[in-house]
């Protein structure tokens, strides 16, 4: 009896239901691996805050998988995340709240982009993206907001936002529809084997954006064992529950900030900034992003383990 | 079995029957989500016992505690014993449970798709697996006033199962006095017209019994009964008719290994082998 196949699962001892490997299964895969589910999307969101903890190696790579005409769900405030991509032509469409690389200047992609009228831009702002985002982490149909657009033209410039008639009190309100994505990528400083990635910094973005994501990927600077993520499970930005894949990618948020380990490469934003401005978008995509084999190679190119310790201890002296 | 094992003799109890059969059910390498109940302790034991023995890549959810896959030996009071939170990978928050359901994925977790062996109670369990905890009598000045219905609406989102410690015609009865979690409603189409086409319950675990639904009119079939029991003792105690098969098995009692694994490495305190479930 025991071991035949039995119509009711809960009549068969587990002993015969033992998997012959008893190892939890581990989601890390390789960067590329990875490029390649992006580039197979149509929405991608992103986490993160000005030029800090974007997941730039999983951008890198997306792009190099040949990512294009896709939607990007961007935090509220991003710069090289968002600017990259328009210059690769990974994206068509863009939710906008904030792209600019604020005390380096205007994103000279975007801004070019949007003049030649080559991206979708979606008048969004801060509570739209975040509200959204929080309505498809919930399933619920839509989100609400008081008056407040009523003070702003974001009402006639972005068809996205409704009106309807608060049954409560009787007051028009403002809807946002639920901003779901297909994959959310994001970076974290550390994450085990299982996806529990832990964010040193950042602004809270994560959680609701890898709710309302089909798949979720995390890029780690360091890939850690389950005894650092058990010392402290509250550290734990994200579940590992809700993360499909893992990537290690050290420095991955280069040429951003990576919270609380390593500083903004401000030279390479210049260059990069410098190098659009020019016209010269499609020599650094060819130089940094498709030339490098890999990660590995993209950080040699960029200075090197050299550079990349001048980081981490630059952080360390600002701090 | 026993209605609860005392040291020095060769009884399992019936908690402990409870608890070996429900973990049989989550078996496999899919990654689930499975936890317990407030007075869950026979889920809990059930979940940590699976990711013990057969799915390494459950997720042990105690939600009382706020914690994802603590590695107690010793089997806490309840998912909201702190002590749940021992060797656990991260917080979660009754927000992500409260999207997750409101999403109609699994309530007890956001994205996995997938459910474990876990189960709601109630003060009252009708033929097509209704549950209420409202109360008995009329609202509001009921005879009978029920803790309140909790998470229990999520039985609505997604396919949940019934664990009841106490068998007999007060809990099991024709109809539920009020519906806080919604099973297969009145039978037939009424649930998957009503909610989205999203399925109702699939077994009932009980002291004595694992019940299933049939599958046209989804009334509550008897699918097995515990050893030591009888089909006749289950329909005495059950207050509507079930189905009742030309022929049901014996539940396979706990082997030796499933014991041994529960008492040493989940339940080292024997709390489900003191614990008293009732029936009649």
């Amino acid at each position: 009896m025991p071991g035949n196949q039995q119509k009711h699962k809960f009549m068969t001892p587990l002993e015969y239901q033992a998997p012959a490997d008893l190892k939890r299964r581990s989601k890390l895969i390789s960067l590329e691996e990875a490029g390649k589910i992006i580039a197979s999307k149509q929405i991608v969101s992103l986490a993160g805050s000005h030029s800090a903890d974007a997941a730039m190696s999983l951008i890198r790579a997306a792009i190099r998988a040949g990512a294009k005409d896709m939607t990007l769900i961007p935090p509220i405030t991003t710069s090289m995340a968002a600017d990259l991509p328009i210059a690769a032509g990974m994206l068509k469409k863009l939710y906008l709240s904030y792209v600019g690389f604020e005390i380096f200047g205007m994103a000279p992609a975007f801004r070019k982009a949007a003049q030649e009228g080559t991206l979708d831009i979606v008048e969004a702002d801060e509570p739209f993206i975040l509200l959204g985002t929080q309505a498809a982490a919930g399933g619920k149909p839509f989100n609400a907001v008081q008056y407040l657009y009523d003070g702003t033209d974001h009402k006639t410039l972005n068809p996205e936002l409704k009106k309807i008639v608060d049954p409560f009190t009787g007051r028009e309100v403002w809807l946002i529809p639920p901003l779901r994505s297909d994959v959310f990528i994001m970076h974290a400083q550390a994450c085990d084997l299982y996806g529990n990635a832990q964010c040193w910094g950042g602004t809270g973005q994560e959680r609701d954006k890898a709710k309302a994501a089909d798949i979720v990927i995390v890029q780690a600077d360091e890939i850690v064992g389950s005894e650092v993520i058990q010392k402290d499970p509250s550290k734990t930005t994200v579940p590992g529950l809700w993360v499909d894949h893992v990537v290690h990618a050290p420095f991955g948020a280069h040429p951003t900030f990576s919270s609380a380990s390593y500083s903004v490469d401000d030279q390479h934003l210049k260059l990069y900034i410098d190098m659009v401005r020019e016209g010269r978008a499609q020599e650094y995509i060819d130089k940094y992003i498709l030339g490098p084999k890999d990660h590995f190679e993209y950080l040699e190119l960029v200075g090197g383990l050299r550079r990349m310790v001048d980081l981490r201890t630059a952080i360390a002296i600002r701090s | 079995m026993a209605e609860a094992a005392f040291p020095g003799t060769d009884d399992y109890s019936m908690a402990e029957l409870m608890a070996i059969v429900l973990a049989r059910m989550a078996g496999g390498g899919e990654e689930t989500v499975a936890g317990g109940g407030a007075n869950g302790g026979i889920p809990l034991a059930a979940n940590r016992l699976a990711q013990l023995t057969v799915n390494p890549n459950l997720w042990l959810f105690t939600g009382g505690a706020g914690v994802y896959n603590g590695k107690f030996d010793t089997l806490p009071l309840g998912t909201w014993d702190p002590s749940c939170g021992h060797g656990a990978e991260c917080k979660i928050y009754i927000a992500d449970v409260v999207d997750g359901g409101t999403k109609g994925l699994n309530p007890r977790a956001t994205r996995i798709k997938r459910l474990g062996s876990s189960g709601f109670g109630g003060i009252q369990v009708d033929k097509y697996g209704n549950v209420n905890m409202i109360g008995i009598g009329p609202h509001p000045k009921l005879k009978v006033r029920g803790p309140g219905t909790v998470g229990t609406i999520w039985m609505g989102s997604q396919s949940h199962n019934i664990i009841v410690e106490h068998h007999n015609k007060r809990v099991f009865v024709d109809k539920v006095d009020y519906v806080s979690g919604a099973g297969w409603m009145t039978g037939g189409n009424s649930r998957h017209e009503a909610l989205d086409g999203r399925d109702g319950p699939e077994y009932v675990w009980s002291s004595i019994c694992v019940c299933d639904f049939t599958e046209d009119d989804h009334r509550m079939r008897l699918a097995s009964v515990h050893p030591g029991y009888t089909v006749a003792d289950v329909v005495a105690n059950t207050g509507f008719e079930l189905v009742i098969p030309d022929e049901v098995p014996t539940t396979t009692p706990p082997t030796d290994f499933e014991l041994k694994a529960l008492r040493t490495q989940v339940d080292r305190n024997g709390v489900l082998r003191k614990r008293r479930l009732t029936v009649g």
